[in-house]
């Protein structure tokens, strides 16, 4: 048993290795760098406004939750879905490791990339428009985000691994952000908006959203494992 | 001698497409060449055995059990695939390295074993550039590299000659030579005939999702005597040879040319006889003596032709 567990995470490291190796030199990466300097930018003109503090964090929030609904499927969710659709994975799925693992390692390489970029990204914008940074748990929070919509936007790409990017930004951006606008209990299913309401720092609702995240997080990973264990 | 991979009954469909269809097989230890033209079903059951796809009827063993469910099993695997898309962001060498690990080598050992398994492809000078920078050769021989690092038992090459330039096949064939030299079951699959017909003879052709013949080719060729067999002799004087060959019952066609007689017999090994009696007998003097037959690619012609006229 510790041996199979031992040899799984030995395969997480390695494909987690080949994954950061091919990021640091791919285009991907100035490219989301240019996008996370958008909202800093923003921040300029923001810092010549009045706004109360609250506002700006608000203003800032709602451009990192776009924010994630792009970078998430640019990095996860592409790179598993690319590597099924060019043929790649082959190298992959035909040696010893669980094709789970295969996933899991990609997602170890990629979310620490998202999630210090949009953190940086806010706690930045928010220095520059208000001149002090964010509270430590709403970066955390944001943190935590770029972890969930990984999984979700890689969950996503396994059902249409031919579009593995567009469509799980599509769905982000299109399905799940304005369902968490809607009045009625639907809004629950959306996680961008659980993720305002943990990043928002409001004592109320923090639990339970964080639940429903949890919950949310975890049907996407059973989706994406159960097509992973089917995908030829 | 067990056999490496068992199909028993074995199919494979991609929706309404067919791949493999019906398959009963067993593959001993050695060299095969999976033979037959563009979607035959090589890359399938290449596929199959490689444990990437699972069968949608029968059943496909390696070593005893199912490649796609035993990690055991595929650890015992190399697999090259068909085509040449690989990492082009990372050197040879870290995609080898890479590999090794994900075969279950300490990160310590994978590297030197990548080192090895790339040099001995001839990759050394290579290994430190970026795979995007690479001709065609040159990717083959890193997959072949990424199929041996573990130092698997049972290799299997998706058409590891294509593409690739002389000095590079010779390589590759020496190589897979001494892989199975050292004991090592080889698949390697191919629609270029004598390209397998460099390395085995043991062959298994394969035709619309189906094994149309398996086994040695010249036994091959005994199945298949019912068509005819050519023999070409070059010689100083080909008018009487053809004269004497064209009386007797068994063959078909005698074409003459300026310095060699081409026979289509139904009984080559009458024919032969026949040709050393009038050659001794009229003082001929023969140059080249062969037949074009013995090459695979005219037996696979001839299995394909029956198929083909068939439809």
């Amino acid at each position: 048993m510790s041996a199979r567990v031992s040899s799984a995470a030995s395969a997480v490291a390695a494909v987690a290795s080949l994954t950061w190796r091919r990021t640091r030199r791919s285009r991907t990466l100035w490219i989301s760098l240019a996008l996370t300097a958008l909202p800093i930018a923003a921040g300029l003109a923001m810092r010549l406004g009045s706004g109360s503090l609250d506002d700006a964090w608000s203003t800032i929030l709602s451009s990192q939750q776009v924010l994630l609904a792009v970078l998430c499927p640019l990095y996860a969710a592409a790179s598993l879905g690319e590597e099924i659709e060019s043929g790649t994975m082959t190298y992959l799925w035909s040696r010893p490791v669980p094709r789970w693992s295969v996933a899991a390692g990609k997602l170890v390489a990629l979310t620490p990339i998202v999630a210090l970029m949009i953190t940086a990204s806010a706690a930045a914008t928010m220095v520059v428009a208000h001149g002090a940074p964010p509270a430590a748990s709403s970066l955390a929070a944001l943190a935590l985000g770029a972890g969930v919509l990984s999984v979700a936007s890689t969950g996503v790409a396994t059902l249409v691994p031919r579009h593995s990017m567009v469509v799980p930004m599509v769905y982000l951006l299109f399905v799940d952000l304005p369902v968490g606008e809607l009045p009625m209990a639907l809004y629950r299913v959306s996680m961008t908006r659980h993720l305002r309401v943990l990043a928002d720092g409001a004592s109320g609702g923090a639990v339970e959203a964080a639940l429903w995240l949890a919950g949310l997080t975890a049907v996407w990973a059973a989706i994406g494992l159960w097509r992973l264990r089917d995908l030829e | 001698m067990t056999a490496v991979v068992t199909a028993e009954r074995c199919s494979k469909w991609y929706g309404h497409v067919l791949g493999i269809s019906d398959i009963t097989w067993s593959l001993p230890p050695g060299i095969v060449g999976l033979l037959g033209p563009n979607g035959a079903g090589k890359s399938t059951l290449i596929k199959l055995m490689a444990g990437l796809v699972r069968p949608s009827r029968g059943t496909l063993h390696v070593f005893g059990d199912s490649p796609f469910r035993s990690l055991e099993v595929r650890r015992r695997i190399g697999h090259a695939p068909e085509h040449e898309r690989t990492y082009d962001e990372l050197t040879a060498l870290e995609l080898v390295t890479g590999l090794a690990r994900l075969s279950g080598l300490p990160a310590r050992d994978a590297r030197r074993a990548a080192e090895e398994a790339l040099e001995a492809m001839g990759m050394t000078a290579a290994m430190h550039r970026p795979v995007r920078g690479y001709s065609k050769g040159m990717r083959q021989r890193t997959k072949l590299a990424g199929a041996i690092v573990h130092d698997p038992d049972f290799l299997l090459l998706d058409e590891p000659l294509t593409g690739v330039d002389p000095m590079a096949r010779i390589d590759i064939i020496e190589q897979v030579r001494r892989l199975a030299a050292r004991g090592k079951t080889i698949v390697l699959s191919s629609h270029v005939l004598y390209e397998i017909e460099a390395l085995t003879s043991e062959i298994l052709v394969l035709y619309r999702g189906q094994i149309l013949a398996e086994g040695d080719v010249f036994a091959i060729r005994n199945l298949i005597d019912k068509h005819p067999h050519h023999i070409r002799v070059e010689c100083d004087r080909p008018r009487p040879l053809a004269g004497l060959l064209a009386q007797a019952e068994h063959v078909t066609r005698v074409a003459c040319e300026r310095h060699a007689v081409e026979v289509e017999t139904r009984d080559p090994d009458r024919c032969y006889a026949e040709i050393a009696q009038a050659v001794l007998e009229e003082g001929i003097v023969v140059s080249y003596l062969d037949s074009p037959d013995n090459n695979l690619g005219a037996v696979f012609e001839y299995l394909t032709r029956g198929e083909g006229a068939a439809e």
